[in-house]
């Protein structure tokens, strides 16, 4: 998870990093070859609280995680790029610094 | 609460745009079917949703709308002072508020807005008075003073101001409102390119303009001109037009055939590979004030078909006709006046093939055939091998524009070439409702010009070739637009000249006594507003007083860059060196102006009795100046 923490990061970073520095304004396009990525990795926190995490707190990030996939898929079809550049950038962003801070902390 | 920010949105404007905020206070306005729903970010701030269409689009982040604000203020950098800034789309405010904080007072802020909806959904919810009460922020709606635009981009858009001009689209416009924003920024960007290329494509003619203009008076006294040219050449079948892209070097040879069966006409850049091929075009046209001698080696005995500001030594060097058309000088026109006739003219879009594309037009042609017609850079290079150098060579092309290709999907170009596409694509049309009007573009490469029938040369040949025509002859047998009386006329104007100019000297010595005037009352503090307003009326007349002279044009021409530097310098300086006493910069800059004023006239007075010697010498060998 760690390696896929460290590719999604670096995806977002140059979605939205190409978006707000270069004006490269392809967002959506970009964001879609991602999707699998995307899905992939947050497939990973939706199959059940096998973090051992309170009730109250895998609810929260359960519903935070689907409200992500949620917007992706909103942002996809609506072809709407202020809405994937925020779902990324404070959305997805969050989930991957999970496993980024786990491995920034080891390392 | 809504009502309470309307009103005071609405007061903030009033104090700069009354009629603009009585016409929404009494819903003058076309509103548009977008539904703005207003929701909270998760950091707190105020955004909209839009539905447009099928459309379900955000107008701020919804986790984050703060953060994307500033990373885009962070891109924008420094604003200058006096810099044009146009945001295409209000959105839920928080761009515009926050370009209204982050430039000086003095930036020109202007806002397009597709949507009534939205930004009335603005007016009702988002706060922006305190940002719009202390300065003036242009608002174009679209149904309520759209019709406004293009105005005030002409207002705002200056010489002086082009350089700092900011253009951004708020995201996710582009989707919401696609026509509409289109439509605004093509006019937007229009304005802009035109503004560009004609500014630089005049400092470039003007360098030397003056002087052009007047050398070549004598020429054009001569009579010779484009509607004498078109009345010797009967044929209205097809015409070819040489120019030198990059392309011309695949079809060259198999122009061959087409010599004295078509028309030919060359742009000046192409004559060189032409002729070393052995193919003598009917006439070739140029146009530039600067163009290099050498590309025209061993065209002296071709006719030249040229505007009044070309390269006079080049003209000078020409023993064929020389063939002059009207390109807005007034003084070459007043020869024409003298016998109460007139220089006809031809289309000008920049560059040398738009006016010789326009001329076979006006010739009558039915059919033109454009050759190395690149606009582009075909195979990375910028012009036809033996142009300016005998192999061109391969640049860098990564950072151009693409633009739809004739034979490739898209080609490489330049802001200026794309001006010159869109010029002929629009000729084009624009002839086409006059009449049939068929252009076959038999250039192997290039982009691709709207309106044209792509062709092989061989094809094209094959299909408009017809009798032999002997044009080169036809061209000799031209007679001069003049009699011998009317020739008298127009070098007896010609003597009259340097009496403008010294006319025009006595005019502006007195143009800087006013300013002088104006700055001694001023440091004196004994100036007053009635006093100066006589005094601006004054320097009102005198200037009007110039315009009189046609010879002034050439004063204007020349003075253009040396305005363009005095104006700048004030734009620049003025960060750093305010001073709040306004009146006193304008004497200065007036005494400034008067002054290079007074040195130009002189110099047109010295160039303008060259001009005699050189019609003397004309008039007495009846034939070169070489």
């Amino acid at each position: 998870m760690e390696e896929k923490a460290k590719t999604l990061w670096k995806v977002i970073d140059t979605i939205c990093g190409g978006y707000h520095i270069y004006k490269d304004e392809n967002v959506i396009e970009k964001a879609k070859k991602a999707a699998d990525q995307i899905q992939e990795y947050c497939s990973f926190f939706l199959q059940g609280n096998i973090f051992g995490m309170e009730e109250e707190a895998y609810r929260e990030l359960y519903c935070f995680v689907v409200q992500v996939l949620e917007d992706f898929v909103e942002a996809v079809t609506q072809n709407d790029t202020i809405l994937m550049l925020d779902t990324l950038d404070y959305g997805l962003r969050e989930i991957v610094d999970i496993y980024r801070e786990n491995d920034e902390a080891t390392a | 609460m809504k009502e309470i920010i309307f009103e005071k949105n609405l007061k903030a404007m009033e104090k700069w745009y009354p009629d603009f905020a009585d016409m929404i206070r009494n819903e003058k306005y076309d509103m548009d079917d977008t539904k703005v729903r207003v929701e909270q970010s998760w950091d707190g701030e105020k955004i909209f949703r839009i539905e447009t269409g099928e459309r379900r689009l955000y107008l701020g982040g919804k986790r984050n709308a703060a953060e994307p604000v500033e990373m885009w203020q962070e891109r924008l950098g420094d604003i200058h002072k006096y810099a044009p800034v146009f945001l295409f789309g209000i959105g839920s405010g928080a761009y515009l508020k926050s370009v209204i904080h982050h430039s000086p007072k003095e930036a020109n802020v202007v806002v397009y807005e597709p949507s009534m909806a939205v930004f009335l959904t603005v007016l009702k919810e988002i706060d922006l008075s305190e940002e719009i009460k202390n300065r003036p922020i242009a608002f174009i709606i679209e149904g309520l003073n759209d019709i406004e635009f293009v105005p005030v981009v002409q207002g705002v858009l200056t010489l002086e101001t082009l350089e700092f001009f900011i253009e951004e689209v708020h995201p996710n416009y582009k989707a919401a409102f696609p026509d509409k924003l289109r439509e605004k920024v093509k006019q937007l960007t229009k304005h802009a390119d035109e503004f560009f290329v004609n500014f630089y494509t005049r400092r470039l003619l003007q360098e030397r303009a003056a002087q052009n203009v007047l050398y070549n008076l004598p020429y054009i006294a001569e009579g010779y001109n484009t509607k004498q040219l078109s009345k010797v050449i009967p044929y209205k079948g097809a015409a070819v037009l040489v120019s030198a892209g990059p392309s011309l070097d695949k079809n060259i040879e198999e122009l061959k055939r087409a010599k004295n069966h078509l028309f030919i006409i060359a742009v000046d850049t192409a004559v060189k590979p032409l002729l070393k091929r052995g193919i003598l075009p009917d006439v070739f046209i140029t146009l530039d004030g600067r163009k290099p001698l050498d590309l025209l080696d061993g065209a002296q005995t071709l006719p030249v078909v040229s505007n009044s500001v070309a390269r006079y030594e080049l003209l000078d060097r020409q023993k064929g006709k020389r063939i002059f058309f009207f390109d807005g000088y007034q003084l070459p026109l007043d020869l024409y006046f003298q016998n109460d006739k007139i220089l006809p003219g031809v289309a000008v879009g920049g560059s040398v093939a738009c006016s010789g594309f326009s001329l076979l037009y006006k010739m009558g042609f039915e059919t033109v055939i454009l050759v190395g017609q690149d606009l582009a850079y075909t195979d990375n290079k910028s012009h036809a091998d033996g142009t300016f150098q005998e192999k061109m060579p391969v640049e860098h092309t990564e950072h151009m524009i693409r633009v739809k290709g004739n034979y490739q999907d898209t080609v490489p170009t330049l802001t200026n070439l794309k001006i010159y596409l869109e010029w002929f694509a629009n000729y084009i049309e624009g002839a086409r409702k006059h009449g049939n009007f068929r252009v076959i573009n038999a250039t192997e490469g290039g982009a691709f010009i709207e309106g044209t029938e792509l062709m092989a040369l061989k094809e094209a040949l094959d299909e408009c070739i017809g009798e032999e025509i002997d044009f080169a002859g036809l061209v000799d047998t031209m007679e001069s637009a003049f009699t011998q009386e009317e020739k008298k006329k127009a070098y007896d104007y010609l003597q009259e000249i340097p009496k403008q100019f010294e006319e025009l000297e006595k005019l502006a010595k007195q143009l800087k006594l006013e300013y002088k005037k104006i700055e001694k009352a001023e440091k004196s503090g004994k100036g007053n507003y009635q006093y100066y307003k006589k005094k601006i009326k004054k320097i009102k007349d005198l200037t009007e007083q110039c315009y009189k002279y046609s010879g002034y044009q050439l004063v204007e021409s020349t003075l253009g860059t040396a305005e363009f530097i005095l104006q700048t310098e004030f734009f620049y300086g003025k960060e750093d060196t305010e001073t709040d006493n306004e009146i006193l910069q304008t004497a200065e800059h007036g005494i400034t102006y008067s002054e290079v004023l007074e040195d130009c006239t002189k110099l047109m007075q010295d160039l303008s009795h060259k001009m005699l010697e050189r019609a003397d010498k004309l008039h007495i060998q009846g034939g070169n100046l070489c």
